[in-house]
């Protein structure tokens, strides 16, 4: 995430946007025989990332989780045909998912979430899915802590049981605790942003300032 | 479940973009209309619960490529559906399905339509109907939430499954995959997915029922119900069994009609010959080793992966439904003293 509190926002966030979107479409478009221009791709989003600043551990971290998953999905096609062709299916699937994953990844490192916002209101996304959104990225943290401590409190007080079925009701029963909690968490936020004037919009300081400086 | 760039192609992306953006539009519009004093702070924070909600671990002890034991975790259409109904629920898990891929990487940006497709749309709508035509058979209304949640949830698994075949069939040239194949593995083993989330689900409503029935009132039309819960059971089995196994080979035949064409160009002759042993895991093993390349055992497991299905969900359904009953029963002989508050 680029930092929220940076005074200007670099370039309009579309430009980044439309770019990391241009990466996926041709890597998507271009037929895999050409794989040289792939080869280019991976080597700009390579760049990109570099300039992103982008720590070689995060990137890392997602790339463990995420490559073992795009290869299994690129052997199972040709694996239908007990590998006898679609080698060439299964080599394109492989480069497009790792290129496309790499730029979405580059588009979370320099696009802020409230930069995100602004980008979809420009573009006509009705406000009331934006509220939502906003709302859903601002209690999803909370809701993690929450959770957290809710596994910590009760590994404190139970000890985990052996039967799958036993733990299965556990952890029901913790995520429906958590909604319990996370919907009358709801009611008093309604009713405070009542109580603060809410009108159904939602406003950024980037965008205040702007409105401003104009 | 969510399906990465790469997979699809542009048209597809395209056309499965279009279909969910009008979709959502419309439920933003529905929503709008019947705009509710809590609507969007519900909404919100339904979508952060089940994105956190995704994070606490169900551990099967199933050995998978190696791997000792494999694990799931609640998807949550159905679940918004029930908690929201139909507009809001399919908004909640857009958002859901929307911050994954910007925020996460998690599902591609192009196949984001397709992935909204198939779980926000289908899961909710298609779960919303399919719950609220279950529970308005039930004579009982709880019983008839739990009941309606958890056979729900195991139809929009399937249906989500079965909605990529579709879209990978019109993805990718039919020479070079199987896609019946491909079909028959989908669903066997989103049967066994769609068991646990339904399961999952069936939990959790059951739980809120007890602990906070309210939170599952919503201002709905009058309630009518139909009948009594064995016989109405009974006969949801044998029409959902019917249709497994009736129809289950009919849907993976027709990717085989398209393997029709492909013979026509000359194509087959190369998916004929002895080397396919691997493939015996796209399917459910059979008894005799010969077997498994045979069309039609591949067509009857399929039927074999529905029917299963259907039992389990159906077994899971009625024990829900007891144990729900009883502890309804145990609430109203208690209600004098003061009710128990959560165990975490």
């Amino acid at each position: 995430m680029s930092d929220p509190e940076s005074p200007q926002p670099r370039t309009f966030a579309g430009w980044r946007i439309g770019f990391c979107l241009a990466m996926i479409v041709v890597a998507l478009v271009v037929p895999i025989r050409f794989w040289p221009l792939h080869g280019v791709l991976l080597a700009t989003l390579w760049a990109a990332h570099a300039l992103a600043e982008t720590p070689l551990s995060y990137l890392a971290r997602r790339l463990v989780v995420f490559l073992p998953f795009l290869a299994l999905l690129a052997i199972s096609l040709p694996l239908s045909q007990g590998f006898r062709t679609g080698g060439e299916l299964a080599a394109a699937i492989a480069f497009r998912g790792l290129i496309s994953f790499l730029a979405a990844l580059w588009l979370t490192r320099v696009v802020s979430f409230d930069e995100l916002i602004l980008t979809l209101r420009k573009i006509h996304v009705p406000e009331l899915l934006l509220s939502v959104m906003l709302l859903s990225y601002r209690y999803l943290f909370v809701l993690w802590e929450e959770l957290e401590r809710m596994q910590t409190a009760r590994a404190a007080r139970t000890v985990q049981p052996r039967p799958l079925f036993a733990r299965w009701r556990l952890a029901v029963q913790l995520i429906g605790m958590l909604l319990v909690r996370a919907l009358t968490r709801a009611e008093r936020v309604h009713d405070s942003m009542c109580a603060r004037g809410w009108d159904g919009r939602h406003r950024t300081l980037d965008q205040d300032r702007s409105q401003r400086s104009a | 479940m969510h399906i990465p760039d790469g997979f699809l192609a542009p048209e597809v992306c395209l056309a499965t973009g279009a279909v969910s953006a009008a979709a959502v539009g419309w439920s933003v519009v529905r929503l709008r209309d019947q705009i509710a004093e809590r609507t969007v702070a519900l909404t919100g924070m339904t979508a952060a619960f089940i994105f956190a909600g995704q994070m606490v671990n169900f551990r099967v002890p199933i050995a998978f490529l190696g791997v000792p034991a494999v694990s799931g975790h609640l998807m949550g259409g159905v679940l918004a559906a029930v908690l929201l109904g139909p507009w809001a629920g399919c908004v909640a898990v857009t958002i859901v399905l929307a911050m994954q891929a910007l925020l996460f990487s998690d599902g591609g940006l192009l196949a984001l339509g397709a992935n909204v497709l198939n779980m926000a749309v289908v899961g909710t709508w298609g779960g919303y109907g399919v719950f609220t035509i279950t529970r308005r058979f039930l004579a009982d209304r709880s019983v008839g939430t739990v009941v309606g949640a958890v056979v729900a949830s195991w139809l929009t698994v399937m249906a989500a499954a079965m909605l990529f075949c579709v879209e990978l069939g019109f993805s990718v040239d039919r020479s070079e995959f199987d896609l019946g194949r491909v079909f028959s593995m989908m669903v066997s083993v989103h049967s066994l997915i769609g068991i646990g989330e339904a399961l999952i689900t069936g939990g959790i409503v059951s739980f809120v029922l007890t602990q906070r029935p309210d939170l599952l009132e919503r201002d709905e039309p009058a309630f009518r119900p139909r009948s009594n819960l064995a016989p109405t059971v009974m006969a949801g089995l044998i029409v959902a069994l019917t249709v497994a196994a009736f129809l289950a080979p009919f849907a993976s035949a027709a990717p085989d009609g398209l393997e029709a064409v492909a013979e026509s160009r000359g194509f087959i002759d190369r998916a004929e010959d002895g080397a396919a042993l691997v493939l015996s895991d796209y399917a459910v093993p059979s008894p005799l080793a010969g077997w498994n390349r045979s069309p039609w055992w591949q067509r009857l497991s399929v039927s074999l992966a529905g029917m299963f299905g259907t039992i389990t969900v159906a077994i899971a359904a009625f024990l829900f439904a007891k144990s729900i009953r009883s502890r309804m029963q145990l609430e109203l002989d208690s209600s004098a003293t003061p009710p128990e508050s959560g165990s975490v």
